[in-house]
């Protein structure tokens, strides 16, 4: 079940991506919060680093990815469950 | 130059191990585990078809594909049909891997079916009648009925054949692969890598590191970067398992290296400044490691002790060595103890040649300079290609003799290096406009050649932008002249010819360009224009 926090959560984060890719007036590919970031080529690593570091600024944690599957937090989806679910990742 | 005779070159390892160890597993890509037999089948498979459909005196054939089956057994089928193989990442743009093409001509193409999109692109612009080899496709009637000038092989009509290691006809030093660089002019720049290079290469590392059947190698790097080069063919000489890591396991990969109990470790650099910033580096984290080898940028001494914290098992060794002498040629071993000390601002030295390979520090006379001194590094050995592809005047330029050296080949590396009294050398930048972002060998003036094609402006600038800790992240642009100029269908143009790690973030106008006191780009004040906007 979805919380509040983690909807909200990936709609700030969302719309931080979208306008990170729209400086400089480049066309932003169509993703939706389900989308592979790194796979679309939406994020580079270094854009990746940011957004998490955006995640965390919002939800005041620091995430553990060691032992989750990075499919599931290279989505905005999948890294929001994880940032909201400290006590037990994803 | 010296041809050493290749002895089969760089299949033999594979076939030896077929052989040796055939049921044992060779290869896992896409959740799935291969053996020697059943990839050296498929490879021997493709290798007939070629055989049967190239003539000879054609050297290369090109591949298309990306971290699947196809793409492995490609590489091996394509040497053994005794021809080199030129990899088109699929991730490039269309009008890049046509350049490429057109540069390498070759008449065939393998191709796998992850790329059947890519190959739709390119099919119409081909440049000449080509034969596509697509093991692991079967409906490609409509393909051949809209490109009737190009034949289409699917898999089940590929012919029976088993895959050998011929040794070269007598004086013939085939090519193994061609793979092409970025390039100062605004084409890229082929590299072809003989058998002989590559054997030299694999044999002293499969020894380095005792590699045995046992172990099972991280293949992180795409197929047109030349890393990916160690992590095949010194895992088949041992006899070893490489682990094809999915495309999005590439940016974090500790969960991959701990399910798949990874023995072996080959990456940039920059992986652990991610997976650092990531939070993901802990004391103990990789306890199955026994080598981490970094290469391809410069490796921060705190990175390597960290890594080497992560990795307690493991040697960590810093490797280096451009394209044009094959993979790496010269080391320096993390001692957690003693390297710390020895680092020049902050980055770990690259060591000493490999046993066989020879450095030399030059000044601007190409005479050696004295120890401590700085100079251009030059490289000579039988790692050591004899030249660019068709590129006569750029090879005449980066391979030379050098004055009391006799008619021995020299490589010109175009990199700053320091040379200490016991023989270890630092790394200290480049000498000319080449940059690395994250790995990839970026010649900023091909940058600037396209931003002059997509502005029509003469003045523009690219920078390395922002350096940090002695690492570029990325390129930033500048034109002078019009600034009405539409930003977005500039940066679109650059996505269209040049692969995303070239592409500029941003793209600053000015009025005019700042000019040195020698009239050129006044590089120095684009830069002190970008620290002030940080500010």
């Amino acid at each position: 079940m979805r919380t509040a926090q983690e909807a909200a959560l990936a709609k700030h984060i969302t719309e931080w991506v979208k306008r990170g890719r729209s400086t400089n007036g480049v066309d932003v590919p169509d993703f939706s919060e389900d989308t592979d970031l790194i796979a679309a080529g939406i994020l580079d690593s270094r854009g990746f680093i940011e957004m998490m570091l955006e995640v965390e600024q919002q939800t005041g944690n620091r995430i553990d990815l060691n032992d989750i599957d990075p499919s599931e937090f290279t989505t905005i989806k999948g890294l929001c469950r994880c940032a909201v679910s400290q006590v037990s990742p994803c | 130059m010296g041809i050493q005779q290749p002895l089969g070159g760089p299949l033999r390892g594979f076939v030896e191990s077929m052989r040796r160890v055939g049921s044992r597993p060779a290869l896992y890509v896409d959740g799935k585990v291969h053996s020697y037999e059943e990839l050296g089948r498929l490879a021997g498979r493709i290798a007939a078809t070629i055989r049967k459909t190239s003539p000879p005196s054609m050297p290369l054939v090109a591949l298309l594909a990306h971290r699947s089956l196809t793409a492995y057994a490609g590489v091996l089928g394509i040497l053994g049909a005794e021809k080199g193989y030129v990899p088109l990442n699929p991730k490039l743009p269309a009008e890049r891997l046509l350049r490429i093409l057109t540069l390498a001509g070759p008449d065939i193409l393998i191709v796998g079916k992850e790329a059947r999109r890519h190959l739709e692109l390119l099919l119409p612009k081909l440049p000449q009648r080509t034969v596509m080899i697509c093991p692991d496709m079967e409906d490609l009637d409509g393909l051949s009925a809209s490109f009737p000038q190009h034949q289409f092989v699917p898999g089940s009509a590929m012919a029976e054949g088993a895959l050998t290691a011929a040794a070269p006809r007598a004086g013939g030093d085939p090519i193994a692969y061609l793979l092409f660089t970025s390039g100062s002019t605004g084409d890229p720049k082929g590299v072809p890598v003989r058998q002989s290079n590559l054997a030299a290469y694999v044999r002293y590392i499969a020894d380095r590191y005792a590699v045995n059947e046992e172990d099972r190698f991280s293949q992180m790097f795409e197929m047109s970067f030349d890393l990916s080069v160690h992590d095949m063919f010194v895992c088949w000489e041992g006899g070893a398992c490489l682990y094809a890591m999915p495309d999005h396991t590439v940016m974090a990969p500790a969960k991959f290296i701990r399910d798949h109990a990874i023995t072996l470790w080959f990456s940039v650099p920059s992986v652990i400044g991610v997976m650092e910033k990531l939070g993901m580096l802990k004391p103990g984290l990789f306890p199955t490691l026994r080598a981490s080898l970094f290469c391809g940028e410069p490796l921060l001494g705190r990175h390597a002790q960290v890594w080497q914290e992560a990795a307690p098992n493991s040697l960590v060794e810093n490797l280096y060595g451009p394209t044009e002498t094959t993979i790496a040629i010269t080391h320096y071993r993390w001692d957690s103890a003693l390297s710390p000390d020895i680092c020049k601002s902050g980055i770990t030295p690259i060591g000493r040649a490999f046993t066989g390979q020879k450095t030399c520090v030059i000044d601007s006379t190409f005479h050696p300079v004295a120890a401590g001194d700085s100079g251009e590094l030059c490289l000579s050995g039988s790692q050591v290609t004899q030249g660019y592809w068709n590129n006569p005047e750029q090879t005449k330029k980066q391979f030379v003799t050098l004055p009391g050296a006799g008619d021995e080949i020299w490589y010109r590396t175009g990199d700053l290096v320091m040379e200490d009294r016991d023989g270890c050398l630092q790394y200290l930048g480049r000498i000319d406009h080449q940059v690395k972002i994250r790995g990839h060998r970026v010649e900023l003036p091909e940058v600037e050649f396209t931003l002059r094609e997509a502005s029509g402006s003469q003045q523009v600038a690219a920078l390395a932008w922002p350096v940090k800790e002695g690492l570029a992240e990325g390129i930033v642009a500048f034109i002078a002249g019009d600034a009405a100029q539409d930003v977005g269908r500039i940066l679109q143009h650059c996505r269209r010819v040049l692969p995303d790690y070239m592409v500029p973030s941003r793209i600053r106008f000015l009025e005019h360009m700042p000019l040195n006191v020698h009239g050129k780009t006044d590089r120095m004040k684009l830069r002190e224009l970008l620290k002030e906007e940080q500010q």
